[in-house]
């Protein structure tokens, strides 16, 4: 009974959490980044194909170079989502189990170079349903496979490897194979993105690209995320879906949650990341955030970029990039 | 100057109480010898005395009851040079004697007889024992003085008392007897006139006939400060005084030495109460000290974890009186549940304990609940910077006394002055903890005795995370409720008809709720309901042989309902790393499952020569959740080489079920089996003061069957599912420990340990051992205080401690950080289990405690310096967002610990 | 049941058994004036440095300082107390303030004389700020908090004690000079400091003196 919980550590957090000492915040940028990567079509019915790109920063004007791939079954986090097997292992694999070798041909794994890639739902569906249920019939699974969900939807990893002036950096992103017929999820959208402050923009002001914005440096700027809102209020692209809860409560239809994470080049967030949560956290909690612009001993360049990145919480990912001037 | 009993007739004639009577067939005798002291005053004062006590010795030949059945002085026949015999006046009896009564009452309840026996049975007498206090012989009388400088002898006076006063001591209130009360005053002609009192057992001393007028007072006694004052005689009225003396040091241990219980353990460390409520760094936790014992690791800052000889904390049992509790620390492990007013002592077994306790393969940590005497009121207030306690004792009669006392935190007051308003964090209810106990003791008759003692703790606390999604891109609401609490009643009887027999039967209910939920998207809710029994008696069948047996039961019905990710076991990659998805949660809910645990016992103490104990025992438990019955077979000897030396060793095979989700079907795996230990000791103790013990043990722990980790599968109603734990760990655990203790002697007192070891496991489907999470190579405390005058005391403890291992996380250049950008957050590559190890750790504590005396109470004020050289230890590590780079978490700087407290 | 007895039996004296000591030995003192409890204050002058880990050394500050102090002698050579000490100063560049609370432990290593070392150690805290806020950066340091140490001597000159009067105790003008040292994290402050404090000794209750009885 003593061992399943330790209260102390959670009060010991609440302490130590702001003590990170001079570590850069999560959401500022000073070295190799990728902020998100985005599927324009996240979830994928029979015989779809979404296109696949990444918000990636590097540091100053240096060349990236990408490499996509994707896999079907990972290793899980703690193995960086490493692929369970090679391209040729799984169609090992996939011929046994058919028993007709070259009945079905597994993809390559690889996905190009480029910096975008083009994922296609070619195998057929029932490929993934056979997976799920001989998972689900007792079917041997090697110890080092991370189970999926099996809820008529189906992960994908798409994987990508930047290298920038000798660096690199590995990210991941799920896409969802639908293998029975369900309702698709649809990426978020931002519409604009505003600025605000008594002295040099008294009403909102919208951010744009070309005349760039002029900001003071060492103040406060009020920001504000535009997004669809629908006759209540509430923003339209939060969309209702079932759920149904780990605890056997019975299925409910639930609104998704919108999370907002803030990157910036220099200055200061109010908050690195802010979310709407139907009921208890509103929109407009959600979409505002104050932003403290850099004072020029601390960041010498003149222009700054932010990225509002916004995901819901079923793998749709969208982001909005703008950049801003600073006056001495 | 030696008292000297005297050989009196033996008149052996036989009264008997009620029952059977039995022919004395051997006569008590003297086995150790105890010397009476001889009153200071009486020794001035050439006073001789013949004491005669009636001592009440029990079957092991100590003395319970001691009283004066008469007593006389005499004083000294001197032959002066010239011849003449003179007589100093003697004492009446109307003046209470010079403390010899006191004197010869402390000696004879302190001597050790060989019992006296009724046809081989060793039985209780009753004697009667003669102290004769005997002057040595003077040296011949110096020449005479100039007359007039010495003090006349007190005059011849008619008895009429006018003055009349009790003594007593400063703080505790108590009577002082044997206090030499001068009254005094200079005369007109420069001449001092002077008598002298002695208070008697009541305290009480009285002058006669004094002429009216101002006197000066002077009281002195052995060990007190002298008390000095004037008072006023008016004719006709009789002075009434109490006066109030001081002691030259209130330190606890100024007490008699008591007999030395009979040890039959190898490993057993027994802590009074007074021994460790002064030890600087810990609040007075009488389960804080137990980390500076050898064996006990030191646990990470907060955690409250207990870790004995390479165990994890959960193998460690925990009981008050016998009985288990599911707690010991509130949260944040700064204070215990139960404070020192109520405990008597502590009894820790590291390894190798008796039958008596079982289901546990690490060490077991017994508390002893205060037995009360009715005496008087006694009670206390206790302020610190975290909490304060109250506590009341009343004595009901003779034969019963009853005790309250209660605790609650405030943290809540201080987190909510200092949180700021506009945070992001907001307290819904501060933590804040509460404890009460009630204490009740009956003994209708000697061999009766009854206690009960309920106890109760709470934890609370709520917060309310203004903006949830700064924690995860999956939290969905920013509720955080935890509260822990918990109760026991305890019914416990003792019956000791004789000294052949005794049985201790207990039993108590309890209940415990644990309650945590974030939201709706984690909960863990407990609602245990518990009853154990206890029951022990206890034959001796003779000297050589002593059989015990008893029943250790327990039961459990429990529901529980857990939505959680699956929780990281030991040596999972001790920093605490999961699956960052949150939404990859297990639910489990169980209603009214019982878990009953019932284990009879025996055991023998066997003495097959002088010097040599022997201590065999086997217990049968059975559980039922897991349907498996387990055999503990274990020895342990003692073996007294030279009064000094003792070599000691033992051996025992302990049993132990996995923590309770490991056979949870979603959790663990319900057909998990017993975890088992073989304990294997040997030791030897070297005393050669009675203030000094040196003892070494050399110890080796065999573990199997462990529960593990395992990421298998197994087909259950025909789906796969995960295996999730399986009995395949096992691990070796090896070392020495060194005890060197100084009790108390010339102020001093302390203790340094020094423990030596390895720990390592070899987890399920492993064939290389790795590090036990909680290895820590060395161990070393020292402990010490030192009583200074004024009744100022100070303190230090000081530990050296190897850090803990940990598992490193890969960076650059080795691998490129990866992130999941689903989750907006970098997943750490973790390195080999327990490759690396923390930096070593050391600080020193320092407290210094004052004691300010007035007539009635005592108060009393501390301020204990935590890390008094500020050393930055490191408990484990926080890193970057990328884990490219890594700061050392520390622990607490210095701090204060600032405390009062009102006795009385 | 038991049996009862009467007899009498008594032994010659053998070897007795190791008794621990039930009384301590009480040393009366002589009166003097440096004698029990005390309440002190004053005031301080001194030199100071702070040297960071970033920055370097921000130059020496002088500044004032005052403490509040309470204890007791113990005996005639040692004693402890609670100080609560704060001060503050700085230069052109630079200013700071510090503040602890700390134990202290007083030697008189010639007895019956009323030189005093004393050395204290306490858990302080220290605060910096750039004197003109225009040149702040995000590098400057904002304070630390750590252990604060410090060791001197004092001297107390007590002008109105009469020593054949059997007094105990008196007021006093304590002089001191003083050395501290702040390790703290990231920010390391050292300093000397000279004062003047007055000092109350209460003296011990004439009860726990070595005195003739026409003192009483």
């Amino acid at each position: 009974m003593r061992s399943v919980l330790r209260f102390g550590p959670i009060v010991g957090l609440l302490g130590l959490a702001a003590c990170t000492g001079d570590f850069t915040p999560y959401n500022e940028i000073d070295r190799l980044r990728v902020l998100a990567i985005s599927a324009d079509k996240p979830w994928l019915a029979e015989g779809d194909s979404t296109r696949i790109e990444a918000l990636v920063v590097p540091v100053g004007d240096n060349t990236v170079t990408y490499n996509w791939s994707w896999c079907p079954l990972t290793q899980g986090s703690s193995k960086g989502y490493e692929c369970a097997f090679t391209r040729d292992e799984l169609q090992q694999q996939v011929d046994e189990a058919t028993m007709m070798p070259g009945l079905l041909r597994v993809p390559p794994f690889e996905l190009g170079t480029s910096s975008t890639a083009v994922y296609a739902y070619n195998l057929p569906a029932a490929f993934f349903s056979s997976v799920c249920s001989a998972i689900s019939m007792g079917g041997e699974i090697p110890d080092f496979v991370e189970l999926p969900a099996c809820d008529g939807t189906f992960p994908i990893t798409i994987r990508l490897t930047v290298t920038s002036n000798g660096e690199s950096l590995t990210a991941v992103k799920e896409i969802y194979v639908l293998y029975e017929d369900l309702p698709l999820n649809t990426n978020p959208t931002i519409n604009d993105l505003k600025v605000k402050r008594a002295e040099d923009y008294p009403e909102p002001t919208s951010v744009t690209e070309s005349p760039l914005l002029k900001l003071k440096r060492g103040v406060d700027y009020d920001l504000e995320v535009v997004v669809p809102l629908d006759a209540d209020g509430n923003p339209s692209q939060a969309e209702p879906y079932l759920y149904t809860p780990p605890d056997g409560s019975g299925e409910k239809t639930i609104k998704e949650t919108l999370v907002f994470t803030w990157f910036i080049e220099g200055g200061e967030m109010d908050r690195a990341r802010t979310g709407y949560i139907d009921p208890d956290v509103p929109i407009d909690e959600a979409r505002r955030n104050i932003w403290t612009t850099p004072k020029k001993v601390d960041y010498e360049r003149t222009t700054a970029r932010m990225f509002v990145v916004i995901q819901d919480n079923r793998k749709g990912t969208t982001w909005f990039a703008r950049t801003f001037e600073l006056e001495d | 100057m030696r008292s000297l009993p005297l050989l009196l007739l033996l008149l052996p004639t036989l009264a008997s109480a009620q029952g059977e009577e039995k022919p004395i067939t051997k006569l008590p005798k003297v086995k150790k010898n105890v010397e009476a002291i001889y009153p200071a005053p009486a020794l001035r004062d050439r006073v001789e005395a013949t004491v005669v006590l009636e001592l009440d010795i029990d079957a092991d030949g100590y003395v319970s009851a001691a009283d004066v059945v008469s007593s006389s002085t005499t004083a000294e026949t001197v032959t002066s040079s010239t011849g003449v015999v003179s007589v100093l006046p003697s004492r009446s009896s109307t003046i209470a004697n010079y403390g010899f009564d006191q004197a010869a009452t402390v000696a004879g309840s302190r001597l050790e007889f060989e019992p006296a026996e009724a046809e081989g049975e060793k039985v209780p007498v009753r004697i009667q024992y003669t102290f004769r206090f005997k002057l040595p012989p003077l040296p011949p009388p110096p020449p005479p003085t100039i007359a007039g400088t010495d003090a006349p002898p007190p005059p011849d006076r008619p008895k009429v008392m006018n003055f009349t006063g009790v003594m007593r001591a400063r703080g505790t209130r108590s009577l002082v007897p044997g206090v030499v009360v001068t009254i005094f005053r200079e005369s007109e002609d420069g001449q001092t006139e002077g008598y002298e009192a002695v208070s008697g057992d009541d305290g009480v001393f009285n002058f006669y006939d004094l002429e009216p007028g101002e006197w000066k007072i002077l009281a002195e006694a052995d060990g007190y400060f002298p008390f000095r004052t004037t008072e006023e005689v008016t004719a006709g009225q009789v002075t009434e005084v109490v006066y109030f003396i001081e002691k030259g040091t209130y330190n606890p241990y100024d007490v008699l030495v008591e007999a030395e219980r009979v040890k039959k353990e190898v490993n057993r460390r027994t802590l009074e109460i007074k021994e460790i409520t002064k030890i600087a760094g810990t609040l007075g936790d009488p389960i804080q000290v137990v980390e500076n014992l050898p064996g006990v690791a030191r646990s990470q800052q907060g955690s409250g974890q207990i870790i004995v000889r390479g165990s994890g904390p959960n193998d460690t049992g925990v009981f008050i009186n016998g009985v288990d509790i599911p707690l010991i620390y509130h949260f944040g492990g700064l204070r215990s549940v139960i404070p020192a007013d109520v405990i008597e002592s502590i009894d820790f077994f590291p390894g190798n304990y008796s039958v008596y306790y079982g289901r546990k393969t690490g060490g077991i940590f017994d508390a002893k609940i205060k037995r009360l005497k009715p005496d008087a009121v006694h009670g206390s207030l206790d302020v610190s910077l975290l909490d304060t306690s109250l506590y009341l004792e009343v004595p009901i009669g003779e034969n019963a006394a009853i005790a309250i006392a209660g605790r609650r935190s405030y943290i809540d007051l201080v987190l909510k002055a200092v949180l700021p308003e506009d945070g992001n964090v907001s307290l819904t209810s501060a933590p804040v903890y509460y404890d009460f106990q009630i204490l009740a003791n009956w003994r209708p008759a000697p061999s009766h005795d009854l206690q009960l003692t309920v106890l109760g703790s709470d934890d609370i606390i709520e917060l309310l995370f203004e903006n949830p999604a700064s924690f995860s891109t999956q939290s969905r609401s920013g509720n955080l409720n935890a509260g822990t609490n918990f109760f026991r009643a305890i019914a416990e009887y003792r019956y000791t008809p004789s000294s052949e027999f005794n049985n201790q039967l207990s039993f108590s209910a309890g209940q415990d709720n644990i309650n945590f939920t974030f939201g709706d998207q984690f909960r863990f809710l407990l609602q245990n309901n518990q009853l154990q029994l206890r029951e022990r008696a206890e034959w001796k069948f003779a000297d050589a042989f002593t059989l015990a047996g008893g029943i250790d039961g327990l039961m459990r019905i429990a529901d529980v309902e857990v939505l959680l990710p699956r929780p990281p076991s030991e040596g999972q990659g001790g920093q605490n790393v999961g699956n960052p998805d949150i939404d990859d949660v297990l639910f489990t809910k169980v209603e009214g499952q019982r878990n009953f645990l019932v284990a009879p016992y025996v055991e023998a103490t066997i003495v097959p020569f002088e010097g040599l104990t022997l201590v065999p025992g086997l217990r049968l438990d059975y559980w039922e959740l897991l349907d498996e019955v387990s055999l503990d077979p274990r020895l342990v000897a003692r073996y007294q080489l030279l009064p000094e030396w003792t070599v000691k060793g033992g051996i025992g095979l302990v049993h132990q079920d996995g923590e309770p989700q490991s056979a949870d079907p979603i959790f663990g795996n319900p057909d998990i089996g017993l975890q088992r230990a073989i304990h294997y000791s040997v030791g030897a103790e070297w005393t050669p003061e009675p203030y000094l013990k040196f003892d070494m043990v050399l110890f080796y722990k065999a573990l199997d069957n462990l529960v593990s980790p395992t990421n298998a599968t197994v087909v259950r109603d025909g789906k796969t599912v995960p295996l999730n734990v399986d009995n395949g760990g096992r691990g070796t655990v090896y070392g020495m420990e060194l005890f060197l203790e100084h009790k108390f002697n010339n102020n001093l007192r302390g203790w340094l340990t020094y423990t030596l070891s390895r720990a390592s496991r070899i987890d399920s489907g492993e064939t290389e051992p790795r590090l036990f999470d909680f290895d820590q190579t060395h161990i070393l405390a020292v402990v010490a205080s030192y009583v200074f005058p004024e009744n100022w005391e100070f303190g230090i403890r000081w530990r050296i401690v190897s850090g803990n291992p940990t598992t490193p996380f890969l960076t650059r250049p080795d691998v490129s950080p990866v992130v999941n950008t689903d989750l907006g957050t970098y997943v750490p590559i973790v390195g080999a289990v327990n490759s690396d190890r923390l930096p070593l750790f050391h600080q020193l504590d320092v407290r210094v405690d004052k004691t300010w005396i007035f007539d009635a109470w005592k108060f009393a004020a501390y301020l204990s310096l935590v890390n008094a050289y500020n050393r930055t230890n490191v408990e484990g590590f926080t890193f970057e967002f990328d884990y490219t780079r890594r700061n050392p978490q520390q622990g607490l700087p210095i701090y204060p610990i600032l405390g009062v407290r009102g006795d009385f | 049941m038991r049996t009862f007895l009467v007899l009498s039996v008594a032994m010659l004296v053998p070897t007795g058994a190791w008794a621990q000591e039930d009384t301590q030995e009480l040393r009366l003192l002589k009166p003097a004036a440096r004698q029990g409890f005390y309440v002190a204050g004053g005031l301080r002058n001194g030199a100071l440095t702070i040297s960071d880990e970033n920055l370097g050394g921000l130059g020496f500050m002088t500044g004032f300082g005052f403490a509040a102090r309470g204890g007791q002698m113990a005996n005639d050579w040692i004693g402890f107390g609670l100080a609560i000490n704060a001060g503050g100063g700085g230069n052109d560049v630079w200013g700071g303030g510090w503040g602890a609370l700390s134990l202290e432990l007083m030697l008189t290593p010639l007895p019956g004389e009323d030189f005093a070392i004393r050395g204290s150690v306490g858990v302080g805290g220290m605060g910096v700020a750039r004197a003109k806020p225009e040149e702040e950066t995000e590098k400057d340091p904002s304070g630390t908090a750590g252990a604060l140490y410090t060791l001197g001597v004092s001297y107390d000159l007590f002008p109105w004690y009469e020593k054949d009067k059997y007094e105990s105790g008196g007021f006093a003008f304590t002089g001191f000079l003083e050395g501290m040292l702040l390790p703290g994290d990231g920010l390391i402050a050292g300093g000397v400091m000279i004062g003047l404090e007055v000092t109350y000794w209460f003296g011990f209750n004439k009860n726990k003196l070595d005195i003739p009885p026409e003192a009483y």
